[in-house]
């Protein structure tokens, strides 16, 4: 009997070394260039190396990024990890920023708009394109600041959360760019970066001036992984991995064609 | 016989190691629970009064003649003047909605007011009771600082992650720099070179180059052997510059770095949640108020002993000191 209980523990301890506990990550599965069912995205990429450093798996929950995400995700318990969050959120514990990016004008190259500020008295008359959550207060900062300078007939808004139906649905901006549907677009970062580069024109980036516009959100964001507040020592676990890969992560980063902000740049 | 009995006293006194002595001074504690300003001996280390001040309390400071006492009465959208010879509210002045934190200019005249839910800064004239300017600044502003020469004001956006460069005699926005998550103090070194800001989430502390307006080094607390749950908030800065303070929030301590080597030397046990430092004039002590466990820790900087846990009710928050 004894030798029964022994012989038990013995294999359930065998199993716990064989099984280590899995690093489980919510993700939207149709989110490029972050995230996409098929891992596809530079956060999977980045979930993966975390993973390997921690001599654990990725276990994925699927979950479109709409309002509500951190609720049904993390709060409730159904993983452990946002890969991608702004630093500063507060209702998540979140680490080391891994990038900085920021929002940019996105143009044809052909066009030679070359638009790098919300002053451009061009954006008074260009078809400009700029995400938008929806026509409440809560709007993209950009859209508040082409609305401030009252840059409103000519705009024309795409939603941050797109027709879901469709594959990677916020890349509809730069698609529209592309196509020329509108001349120029103000979209976050890593976005523009990566769909342009997959363009069928050349595309030009600009960062948007000024990045801090009134009294709200700047365009210009730190980027970390987030846990939930309690989970401190994931939280440090992660920030490790995050410090001693920096050199992989960046490069990551270079080949999906995210424009990365290297130090605090004036306004 | 008696010239031994002298010695042998004098030696036992030096043998217990009593606290260095220091000049008389008055700790104020702002409480935004019981919505007091505590009043504390520095010699005697007692309680000796509590001012009502109104509805939450938080940023304190002293103006430059030592005379009075400014604080941010948050939950009632004004500043109010205590005279410190009275420890009496003498007046009270319209900072705009929800004031946190404030910096007062060299020469007195003017209030820096961080209005926390409008992103705003006011320019409050203290002899008017006007506000005279306003910048709009990242959503909830809280740190502030004024330079020595009066020429620079610093806001940080404690929601944005900013530390805000102002022209304090236009009001104009001259710059802004993102910072580790939740900034919450800032203080300039004595010659206005350089600018400390603490961000509370991220546990660090940057250091400015003044004239450049970029950073010259991060201080990564949770590099440097921390305690659990370490944070950054409150800043005390020596008056010789040498030496700068940081109170670790839900650290529940308080440290000291050399402002030179970015190098931090010594770790002082406080009570839970330690958000304000203060410094006694000779900066022979610091003075940390503890909001979760309502105290005042008082450390002996010459020998690094706590001296003693002053027991206040409330939330105690701020610390000022006056001479």
């Amino acid at each position: 009997m004894r030798l029964l209980t022994v012989l038990l523990c013995l294999t359930t301890l065998a199993g716990c070394a064989r099984e280590p506990k899995a690093l489980r990550v919510c993700a939207d599965p149709n989110n490029l260039p972050f995230s996409n069912r098929a891992g596809e995205g530079f956060e999977n990429k980045l979930v993966e190396l975390a993973a390997k450093e921690l001599g654990r798996k990725v276990e994925y929950t699927w979950w479109a990024q709409r309002r509500g995400y951190v609720r049904n995700t993390l709060k409730d318990d159904r993983c452990d990890v946002w890969p991608g969050v702004a630093t500063q959120v507060e209702m998540l514990a979140t680490t080391r920023p891994y990038y900085r990016s920021s929002y940019v004008f996105l143009s044809r190259a052909d066009r030679s708009l070359d638009i790098r500020s919300f002053d451009d008295p061009r954006l008074k008359t260009l078809t400009v394109g700029v995400q938008m959550i929806g026509d409440d207060a809560a709007n993209t900062p950009p859209a508040h600041a082409l609305a401030r300078r009252g840059i409103i007939g000519n705009v024309r808004g795409y939603m941050l959360y797109g027709d879901y139906s469709q594959p990677n649905p916020p890349a509809a901006i730069v698609q529209a760019v592309d196509r020329g549907d509108i001349d120029v677009a103000v979209v976050w970062g890593p976005l523009a970066g990566y769909f342009a580069s997959k363009a069928a024109h050349p595309m030009r980036l600009e960062p948007v001036t000024p990045w801090l516009d009134g009294p709200q959100w700047p365009m210009m964001f730190d980027v970390s992984m987030g846990v939930r507040r309690e989970d401190a020592e994931l939280r440090e676990a992660l920030d490790r991995v995050l410090e001693r890969r920096a050199g992989e992560i960046s490069r990551l980063l270079q080949a999906y064609h995210v424009p990365v902000m290297q130090d605090p740049v004036g306004r | 016989m008696r010239r031994i009995l002298i010695c042998a006293l004098a030696l036992a006194a030096c043998a217990c190691s009593r606290p260095a002595p220091t000049t008389p001074h008055t700790i104020y504690v702002s409480d935004e629970q019981a919505d007091v300003i505590h009043v504390v001996d520095g010699k005697t280390l007692a309680p000796v009064g509590r001012i009502p001040v109104g509805d939450r309390p938080r940023g304190l400071g002293l103006s430059p003649d030592g005379k009075t006492l400014f604080v941010a009465v948050s939950d009632d959208n004004r500043i109010a003047m205590i005279d410190v010879a009275t420890r009496q509210v003498r007046g009270t002045l319209d900072s705009g909605p929800d004031p946190e934190r404030f910096a007062i200019s060299p020469d007195g005249g003017m209030l820096y007011v961080a209005n926390e839910d409008d992103g705003e800064v006011s320019f409050l004239q203290v002899a008017a009771n006007r506000i005279v300017n306003k910048t709009q600044v990242g959503p909830e502003p809280e740190g502030m600082a004024v330079s020595p020469d009066g020429r620079l004001v610093i806001c940080t956006s404690e929601a944005a992650s900013l530390v805000h460069f102002i022209d304090a005699a236009t009001g104009k926005l001259l710059d802004s720099v993102l910072v580790g998550a939740r900034p919450r103090d800032a203080v300039f070194s004595p010659d206005g070179t350089r600018l400390w800001v603490t961000s509370e989430s991220r546990a660090s502390v940057a250091v400015f180059d003044v004239a450049s307006r970029r950073i010259l080094h991060t201080i990564d607390l949770k590099k440097a052997d921390p305690p659990p749950n370490v944070q950054a908030v409150g800043l005390a800065m020596a008056r010789d510059g040498g030496k700068v303070y940081a109170a670790l929030g839900r650290g529940n301590h308080a440290i000291e770095i050399d402002t030179r080597t970015f190098e931090i030397l010594r770790r002082f046990k406080t009570g839970f949640r330690n958000w304000g430092l203060g410094l006694s004039p000779d900066d022979r002590r610091l003075y940390a108020a503890s909001g979760l466990s309502g105290d005042l820790t008082v450390v002996d900087l010459t020998s690094g002993k706590t001296i003693k846990r002053v027991k206040l009710d409330g939330r105690p928050w701020g610390v000022a000191v006056a001479p």
